[in-house]
């Protein structure tokens, strides 16, 4: 019994602390509620539920955190393809300057590239704890979402679950991971969906520690 | 075990192919480090000086900073062999890209031993076209020297575990390649006490051979004596480092104002370069900021590798607690400690031992994928490392490796009745890049330097280097001074504008450009 009330306390205390809750009760308090739930059920380990609760926030958010440019280039990247399409043209020759070649270089490389990049952005832990520094995202909204005091705990959460069996959970992430693709880096609270995930690992680091110093202390 | 060799041979024979395939166009040229110290290889090898006049230097004096001396020495005895060139130079580092493969070999054949498994096989392929090894291999680079021998030594280490003598040549190894790199300086002082106090039962066991270890390594650190005074022994890590009170005034923000808020700095510092290394964002997607430490559009690995990344890293926490595991841990969580306490937020050739372990990692990643996917994946690997590093890379930073300065060369080897103002505001490298092309002798280049340098050799900061060799000039344009009959002032955009050439009434002699067709140098004398 013990054990349930720390897996259920913990994630909420760790995420209602947070400096990303603040900017989360800013934006919508439903969506606070929607991510607490969501951070417990998860610690429950209720993938189902959890699941749910995630197409639910996804859905709340997606609106305003659509990445709508996947498929529209900016000027850089405009630059950017012009340059590939000359030197890959020279380099490769007709092996690329067929319609094959062509067709994916110019409608395949850019979203592949913006869809990777927005992936990439959201699985950097220094966006959690240190917004971003040192290798800041220029494109993106950042700003501290977890103190850093928290990053070893994060760690140990991390290490737990590749030493357990966490192969519930992977389907969640893989979830977690795909939605977030679609998700502009601009959006103003970050790759929101994560936020429960690092608050699971954050616990579990916290809890293992707790049960260690406990068996210490014996 | 003949198929493992047989194995082994063709993976070596692809890449060595792949590590010299175009050597002589890719990378475009050198950077100003590896011209400097091709150029201080050449005096060495000419004079027995480098090129300020300092006989045999425990370090290399470059452009404001020192660099440590094996290479150049090392590249100095390839140049007999290899001749005096820009693609010798590369070679050099080659080899050692390749012998660093052949080490990594004879270190996964410990973990294969008693387990029978070939991820040893694996693992050589892995390292074989992994993008971080080849461009640094092909790049004239002391850091792939460093790694090698460090290796090396851990090699010879893990041997120490099953026969103690062995001992002497890891310690060996280990502080040889505190001089030829360093990011090897600091690891050394931190791995090879962590060794000692894991293995310690081992070790302590023959105390003879541990005492006689400790002597060597003290030994190989003696020269270092001579430079503690000096500051130049510890001037690169006060260049790079945030731990100063100073750094923290200009970027502790709030911290400044909290108590131990230095202390506090310091640790976030820390922690978040700590941290970023292991960020899949700079892993597998972010190139290094710097043009001359990656390829246009590809990280350190590729993209895919991600996924084994994560496979092989379940499968090597959850692997039984041997030998092996235990260095390789201790390797991974250290070898990150030179780069976490510099200001750049990813440095690649300060971590390539931390890339070496996180490649070891994402081989047993590997060794768990469906096989049918491995070839697939491969050759993606391939067009995408030919496309970014063959073809890209070659027009898009040949301004990073001296582009432009070969035709500048030319022009003014064909026209030696001309007297040439470069100016070097921007370009610390011009009078070195010179005369290593045109193979000048170190005597002649010396007399054309400031003597301030020889005689105060460790101690003076200043980066710039101007001279006066053959027919040329190198420092600022002055304006005043520079603009007479048969004088060709040459400088970038910057220091000379079409509109200063016209209030100056200058006429344009050249014009180089880059492959994006924009000029990097231009020439002028008066009408």
């Amino acid at each position: 019994m013990g054990n349930r009330i720390l897996k259920i306390v913990t994630p909420i205390l760790i995420a209602v602390t947070s400096f990303w809750f603040r900017h989360i009760i800013d934006y919508s308090y439903i969506l606070g509620i929607f991510l607490i739930l969501l951070c417990v059920t998860l610690s429950l380990r209720k993938l189902i539920i959890s699941i749910l609760i995630l197409l639910a926030v996804f859905g709340f958010v997606i609106g305003n955190a659509l990445d709508r440019n996947i498929f529209v280039a900016d000027r850089l990247e405009q630059d950017m393809l012009q340059t590939q399409d000359r030197f890959v043209g020279e380099g490769f020759g007709k092996l690329y300057k067929n319609r094959v070649g062509l067709f994916i270089l110019n409608r395949i490389s850019l979203p592949f590239y913006k869809i990777e990049k927005n992936l990439f952005s959201a699985i950097d832990p220094n966006i959690y704890f240190f917004a971003g520094h040192p290798r800041q995202n220029k494109d993106a909204y950042e700003f501290e979402k977890f103190s850093f005091a928290l990053l070893p705990f994060f760690c140990i959460g991390i290490y737990i679950s590749f030493k357990k069996d966490f192969r519930r959970e992977l389907l969640f992430i893989l979830i977690v991971l795909l939605l977030n693709t679609s998700f502009s880096t601009k959006f103003i609270l970050g790759p929101i969906l994560f936020f429960p995930l690092i608050v699971n690992f954050v616990s579990k680091g916290i809890e293992e520690t707790y049960l260690w110093l406990k068996n210490i202390s014996r | 075990m003949a198929k493992k060799y047989i194995a082994l041979i063709i993976i070596l024979v692809f890449a060595a192919f792949l590590y010299l395939y175009k050597i002589n166009s890719v990378p475009p040229g050198l950077n100003n480090d590896q011209v400097s110290q091709a150029y201080n290889a050449f005096s060495i090898l000419k004079s027995g000086e480098d090129r300020y006049g300092l006989v045999y230097p425990i370090m290399f004096r470059s452009f404001g900073s020192f660099i440590l001396p094996v290479f150049t020495y090392i590249l100095a005895f390839g140049y007999l062999i290899l001749g005096v060139s820009s693609v010798g130079v590369n070679i050099v580092s080659v080899i050692f890209g390749l012998l660093t493969i052949v080490v990594t070999y004879l270190i996964m054949k410990e973990y294969d031993e008693g387990r029978g498994t070939p991820q040893s096989i694996i693992t050589v392929f892995v390292f074989s076209f992994v993008p971080w090894l080849l461009f640094f291999s092909r790049s004239a680079s002391e850091p792939t020297l460093g790694l090698f021998l460090f290796l090396l030594g851990i090699y010879f280490l893990i041997k120490s575990l099953k026969v103690p003598g062995n001992f002497i040549w890891g310690i060996l190894f280990v502080s040889l390649s505190t001089w030829a790199y360093y990011s090897e300086r600091i690891l050394a002082f931190v791995f090879i006490p962590l060794f000692v106090v894991f293995f310690r039962k081992t070790l302590f066991a023959h105390k003879k051979v541990l005492v006689l270890g400790v002597i060597i390594f003290c030994l190989i650190q003696v020269p270092n004596i001579s430079l503690i005074k000096t500051g130049a022994l510890t001037r690169r890590f006060d260049q790079v480092s945030y731990l100063s009170y100073p750094d923290f005034e200009k970027s502790g923000g709030a911290l400044k104002n909290l108590p131990f808020g230095h202390g506090v700095y310091i640790a976030k510092q820390f922690l978040s370069h700590y941290v970023a290394y292991f960020s899949p964002r700079s892993l597998f997607f972010l190139p290094d900021e710097q043009n001359v430490r990656s390829m246009p559009a590809l990280s350190v690995f590729y993209d895919w590798m991600l996924i084994p990344f994560f496979l092989g890293m379940a499968v090597f926490i959850k692997n039984k607690r041997n030998n092996f595991n235990k260095v390789i841990t201790a390797l991974l969580f250290t070898s990150l400690l030179p780069a976490a306490l510099t200001v750049e937020p990813f440095y690649t050739t300060r971590v390539l031992l931390y890339l070496w372990t996180i490649t070891i990692i994402i081989s047993f990643g590997i060794a768990k994928l469906p096989k049918l996917i491995i070839p697939i994946l491969f050759l993606y690997s391939l067009f995408l490392l030919y496309s970014s590093y063959f073809v890209r890379f070659k027009f898009e930073r040949s301004g990073d490796f001296g582009g432009g300065y070969a035709e500048l060369f030319n022009y003014i080897n064909e026209n030696k009745d001309k007297k040439f103002v470069i100016d070097n505001t921007r370009d610390v490298s011009i009078c070195v890049r010179y005369s290593f092309y045109n193979r000048l002798s170190p005597h002649i280049y010396k007399q054309g330097l400031d003597k301030n340098y020889l005689q105060n050799y460790y101690s003076v900061e200043n980066a710039g280097e101007g001279c006066l060799l053959d027919n040329i000039e190198v420092r600022p344009i002055n304006w005043g001074k520079d603009i007479a009959e048969n004088t060709v002032v040459v400088g970038d955009q910057l220091a000379i504008s079409k509109e200063q050439a016209a209030n100056y009434r200058l006429q344009s002699q050249f014009e180089i450009k880059n492959s994006f067709n924009n000029i990097v140098l231009s020439g002028y004398s008066p009408r």
